[in-house]
C-alpha cells in the first residue's frame, strides 16, 4: 500500500523538485564525498566522517540518507543532541523510512528527558502514523485520488447499467479520500510554515519564566529534548515542551529542525 | 411377687440416687484468672477463682499454690450468685485474693484447688512478671484503683458504671500507652450497647483485641466486666488529650421499664515527654520501642545487569508504622529501584509489635566483588530510657561480566532507569551515486496542479459535450441544420463518384439531392416543398442574397436538363455544374452559419 505511491512519489519528486543550483556534476562529486565519509565511518573514524557529512549539509544537500548517516556519526562521536537533530531532519525529508524511525526511537530512549505521549494510546497511535505521512505523499494521494474521482465521474456520464452505479461510488469514495488527503497536505504545509521545532544541543538548559536568568527557574531540560519555538527576544527563545510547559532558554543552546 | 416388686423399686431408687450424685459432681467448672500479669514489686495482683455450675454452691474456699513469694492481703472478697432459669439453677461462686509480691521475678499464679463435696478441682496457673516499677506507676495504679472504687461506690447503686484510663500518662513521644475502657454492669441489658471511642488527635492508634468478659465482685455485688483496649503512640510532645469515650445502652425487661442511657468517661490529659537529646544518634528517625534488624540477599552471585533482592527486616515492639526511613548503605555501585515496603503488625499482651520489611532491588553496574554495607536502625527504648543502634552485617556479592557490558562501554551514554541496552542504532545507509539536493515540495510545483486541472477540465468538457448532445437530440431543426453541410458533402461525394463513372442520370440525381437536401436541412423545411420555382422565394425569405438564389436555381435547372436531355451530356459541362452547385451551397452554408 505504501510502496506503490512512494515509488510514484520519487518519480514525481525527480520531475518536480528544483535543483537549487546544484549541478549534476556537483551532485556526483557530493556522492563520492558521501561515500568517502561512509568508508571513514566503517573504519570507526566517526569524527572525520561527521565533518564530511556536515560539509555536505552546509552545501545545501538535503538528502535523508545524508542526514541519517550524519546522525549515526554524531551519536558514535558522543553528540547525542546533534544525532537527534539530524535524525529529525532526516525524518522530515523521508518520514516513512523505518531506519530513521528506529534510530530516533532508540536515541529518544537513552536521552535524559524521557519522551512522553499524550496518555491516550489511540491518539498517540494515530498521531504517530499521521506524522509518518509526508506532505509530498499527502499531495500525491490528493492529486491522484482527485484525478481518479474526475475520471470516474467522466466515464459515469457516458455509462449505463451497473457500471454507472459502480463508477459513481468509486468516484465519490475517491473524492472523499482526496479531500482528506488535501486537508492533511494543507495542515502539514501550514505546520511547516508556522511551527518551528528545535532540539537542545547543550548538555542541559535551564528554562526561566522570562528572557533572562534573573527570572524564576521553572524547569531544566537536557540534551536531545525536542521543543517547539514560540518566539525569540534578544538571546532568548520561548520554548514549549510536549507536556505543555513553557519557558525561556538561551537560543544558542539549541538548533532548529 | 410383692417382695420382688419392692426389690425393683429399691434398685431403681439407688441407681437414681447414684446417677444424680454423679451429675451434680460433674456439673461444676472451676477457673482462675490473674490481673495484671505484669506488676511492680510493691504493687498488688488479684487472683480470682470462680466455681460455676448447679453444684458450685457446695464449693469450699480454694487453696492457692505457688504463693510463697507473695503476701496475701486479708481483704479477700467472696461472693455467690444464684440464677434460676426455668427449672435449672445456676450458681457462680467467686473468691478474689489480693496478693502483694515480695520480690522481682517471674511467677506462676492462679493454680488453685477447690473441693466440691468429695471431688477436688484444680485450675491452671498464669505466668506473671514482677518488675521494678516506678513510684509514678504505683501512684497511677493507686489512683486508678481509688478512682475505680469511688466510681463503683457512686455507680453500683445504678447497677452499671464505666472506667476510662491509660496505663501511663507521661509517656515519651512514640512510646506506646494503652487506653482501657471498662464496663461493669449487673443489670439486664437489652443489647450489647454502643461504644463510641475517644478522639485521639496527636496519636497513632492501634485497636487491640477485646478483653474476654468475666464476672467481678465489687462491694459484695457481682458485675459483668468487659474492657476495650487501644494502643496509642503520641506523635508529638506536650499535652495531648484522649477525648471522651462513651457507652450507650438500653436496659429493661419483662417487668422493668425500657430506657436508654449514655455513660460518658471524662477526657484524659496526657503529658507527652520529648525524647532526650542526649545520646541521640545521627541516623535516629523516630523509632521508639525495642527492635532488631536483619538483612539478607536472595543470591550471592550474579551478572552485570541482573538484579538481586536485598530484604531488610525490622522486628520488635514499638511504633513500627512510624518508621518510614531506613539508614541505607552506599548503593553507588548499583542501579537502584524504589524498595517494596511491607508491614505486619500484631500484639502480644496488648503490646503492639510486628515486623516491617524493605525489599531493595539492586542491579550491579560493574563486574567484580561488590559489597552492600550494613543497614542500621537507631531507636529509643523507653524501658531503660536510652538510645540503641542495631546494624546488619555487610553482604558480599560476586558479580560476573554481563552480556550487554560491551555495548554499554562503547556507547558511553548512560541514562537512569534503562534496563536493556542490547539494542543499538541501525547501521549507516549504503553508498550512493548521487545526492538529492532539491526542496522536495511537490505541492509547490506548478505541474502538480495539472493533477487537478486536467481531470477537472476533462470532466467539465465531457459534461458540456453531453449536455449539448442531449440538446441536439431534443431540437431536430437544429440537429438538421448542424448536420446539413456534412450530409450535403456526402451526397456531393456520391455525385462525384457518379460523374467519374460517367453515369449522368445518377450524377444529376445525387447532385439535386445534395442541393435540395441541404436547403431542407439548413432551413428545417420539408424537402418536397422545395421546387425550382420556390427556391428563390425561400432563400430570400431567409435573407440569402438574390444572386446566390438565382445562381442555384439556374444550376439546378441546368442539372435537370442534363439529366433528361442528351444534348447537354458533355463531361466539361457536368464538371462545371458540379463545381458551381458545390460552391453555391458552400457560400449559402457560410452565410447561414454566420448568423
Amino acid at each position: 500500500m505504501k510502496r506503490f505511491p512512494t515509488a510514484i512519489l520519487w518519480i514525481f519528486l525527480a520531475l518536480f523538485t528544483s535543483s537549487d543550483g546544484v549541478t549534476a556534476e556537483n551532485t556526483g562529486e557530493a556522492a563520492s564525498r558521501f561515500n568517502e565519509a561512509n568508508a571513514l565511518y566503517r573504519n570507526d573514524n566517526y569524527a572525520d566522517a561527521l565533518r564530511i557529512y556536515q560539509n555536505l549539509i552546509s552545501r545545501g544537500y538535503a538528502d535523508a540518507d545524508l542526514y541519517y548517516n550524519a546522525s549515526n556519526a554524531a551519536y558514535r562521536n558522543g553528540e547525542l543532541g546533534l544525532a537527534i537533530l539530524y535524525l529529525e531532519k532526516a525524518r522530515k525529508l523521508d518520514p516513512s523510512d523505518n531506519d530513521i524511525a528506529a534510530n530516533l526511537a532508540f536515541l529518544n530512549s537513552i536521552k535524559v528527558d524521557a519522551e512522553t505521549g499524550s496518555g491516550n494510546a489511540v491518539f498517540d497511535f494515530l498521531s504517530r502514523h499521521y506524522d509518518a505521512f509526508d506532505i509530498n505523499e499527502a499531495a500525491l494521494w490528493s492529486g491522484m485520488l482527485f484525478a481518479l474521482a474526475m475520471l470516474s465521474f467522466t466515464v459515469f456520464l457516458f455509462s449505463g447499467g451497473w457500471r454507472r452505479t459502480s463508477l459513481l461510488s468509486l468516484g465519490t469514495v475517491a473524492l472523499l479520500f482526496s479531500i482528506v488527503a488535501t486537508g492533511a497536505m494543507i495542515e502539514k504545509a501550514h505546520r511547516n510554515h508556522t511551527v518551528v521545532e528545535a532540539v537542545l544541543l547543550a548538555d542541559e538548559a535551564m528554562a526561566y519564566s522570562g528572557p533572562g536568568d534573573d527570572n524564576t527557574h521553572i524547569f531544566t531540560i537536557h540534551e536531545g529534548t525536542k521543543v517547539t519555538l514560540e518566539r525569540s527576544q534578544d538571546e532568548w527563545s520561548l520554548i514549549r515542551l510536549k507536556s505543555g510547559s513553557g519557558g525561556w532558554i538561551r537560543t544558542d543552546s539549541m538548533a532548529g529542525i | 411377687m410383692t417382695g420382688r416388686i419392692y426389690i425393683y423399686v429399691a434398685a431403681v431408687f439407688i441407681l437414681m440416687s447414684l446417677s444424680g450424685r454423679t451429675a451434680l459432681c460433674a456439673d461444676v467448672e472451676v477457673s482462675a484468672s490473674v490481673s495484671p500479669t505484669e506488676v511492680p514489686v510493691n504493687g498488688t495482683v488479684q487472683v480470682t477463682v470462680t466455681a460455676s455450675g448447679s453444684d458450685a454452691v457446695r464449693a469450699a474456699r480454694p487453696e492457692l499454690k505457688g504463693i510463697d513469694d507473695f503476701l496475701i492481703e486479708p481483704r479477700t472478697q467472696d461472693g455467690t450468685k444464684i440464677d434460676m432459669n426455668g427449672m435449672q439453677m445456676s450458681v457462680i461462686k467467686t473468691w478474689v485474693f489480693t496478693l502483694r509480691p515480695r520480690k522481682i521475678g517471674t511467677f506462676t499464679l492462679g493454680e488453685a484447688s477447690v473441693r466440691v463435696g468429695s471431688e477436688i478441682y484444680t485450675t491452671t496457673g498464669v505466668t506473671i512478671e514482677v518488675v521494678a516499677g516506678t513510684a509514678q506507676q504505683q501512684n497511677n495504679q493507686r489512683e486508678q484503683t481509688g478512682s475505680s472504687q469511688q466510681q463503683a461506690d457512686r455507680a453500683s447503686a445504678n447497677g452499671i458504671f464505666i472506667r476510662s484510663y491509660v496505663d501511663n500518662d507521661e509517656p515519651y513521644v512514640g512510646q506506646q500507652i494503652t487506653h482501657t475502657f471498662e464496663l461493669y454492669d449487673n443489670i439486664s441489658l437489652m443489647d450489647d450497647g454502643e461504644y463510641s471511642p475517644p478522639a485521639t488527635i496527636g496519636f497513632w492508634s492501634v485497636k487491640l483485641p477485646n478483653v474476654p468478659g468475666e464476672t467481678k465482685i465489687i462491694r459484695g455485688s457481682f458485675f459483668q466486666y468487659r474492657a476495650l483496649k487501644t494502643a496509642l503512640f503520641p506523635t508529638t510532645s506536650g499535652e495531648l488529650t484522649v477525648g471522651e469515650a462513651s457507652y450507650r445502652y438500653v436496659s429493661g425487661g419483662f417487668f422493668a421499664p425500657v430506657r436508654s442511657r449514655t455513660l460518658t468517661a471524662e477526657p484524659l490529659t496526657i503529658k507527652v515527654r520529648p525524647l532526650p537529646a542526649k545520646g541521640k544518634p545521627e541516623n535516629f528517625s523516630g523509632a521508639v520501642g525495642n527492635f532488631t534488624i536483619a538483612a539478607s540477599a536472595d543470591k550471592q552471585e550474579l551478572a552485570v545487569g541482573d538484579v538481586v533482592t536485598v530484604k531488610v527486616t525490622i522486628a520488635g515492639t514499638g511504633n513500627l508504622d512510624l518508621i518510614s526511613e531506613l539508614d541505607t548503605p552506599d548503593f553507588s555501585a548499583f542501579r537502584t529501584y524504589d524498595p517494596k515496603v511491607a508491614e505486619s503488625l500484631g500484639n502480644s499482651g496488648f503490646i503492639v509489635g510486628g515486623a516491617k520489611t524493605w525489599d531493595f532491588v539492586l542491579s550491579p553496574k560493574d563486574e567484580g566483588v561488590s559489597t552492600i554495607g550494613g543497614f542500621s536502625l537507631s531507636f529509643f527504648d523507653p524501658a531503660n530510657e536510652s538510645y540503641h543502634t542495631v546494624n546488619t552485617e555487610p553482604i558480599v556479592l560476586t558479580v560476573r561480566p554481563g552480556i550487554n557490558q560491551d555495548s554499554q562501554s562503547v556507547s558511553g551514554v548512560s541514562r537512569r532507569g534503562i534496563k536493556d541496552l542490547a539494542t543499538d542504532i541501525r547501521f549507516i545507509k549504503a553508498d550512493k551515486q548521487s545526492l538529492f539536493s532539491g526542496s522536495r515540495k511537490v505541492h509547490t510545483h506548478p505541474v502538480f496542479y495539472l493533477f487537478y486541472i486536467v481531470p477537472f477540465g476533462a470532466f467539465i468538457a465531457s459534461t458540456a459535450f453531453k449536455r449539448r448532445r442531449e440538446g441536439l437530440e431534443q431540437n431536430i431543426g437544429l440537429k438538421r441544420r448542424l448536420n446539413a453541410w456534412k450530409t450535403a458533402e456526402k451526397r456531393l461525394k456520391e455525385a462525384e463518384k457518379h460523374l467519374a463513372a460517367n453515369d449522368t442520370a445518377a450524377f444529376c440525381g445525387a447532385l439535386s439531392d445534395a442541393a435540395y437536401g441541404f436547403l431542407g436541412d439548413m432551413l428545417n423545411i420539408d424537402r418536397s416543398s422545395i421546387t425550382l420555382s420556390s427556391i428563390g422565394e425561400i432563400l430570400r425569405a431567409h435573407d440569402i442574397g438574390t444572386e446566390q438564389a438565382e445562381k442555384l436555381r439556374k444550376n439546378l435547372e441546368l442539372c435537370d436538363f442534363v439529366r433528361f436531355s442528351s444534348a447537354y451530356r458533355e463531361d466539361s459541362l457536368q464538371s462545371s455544374l458540379f463545381d458551381e452547385i458545390r460552391d453555391t451551397l458552400k457560400v449559402i452554408n457560410g452565410m447561414m452559419n454566420q448568423r
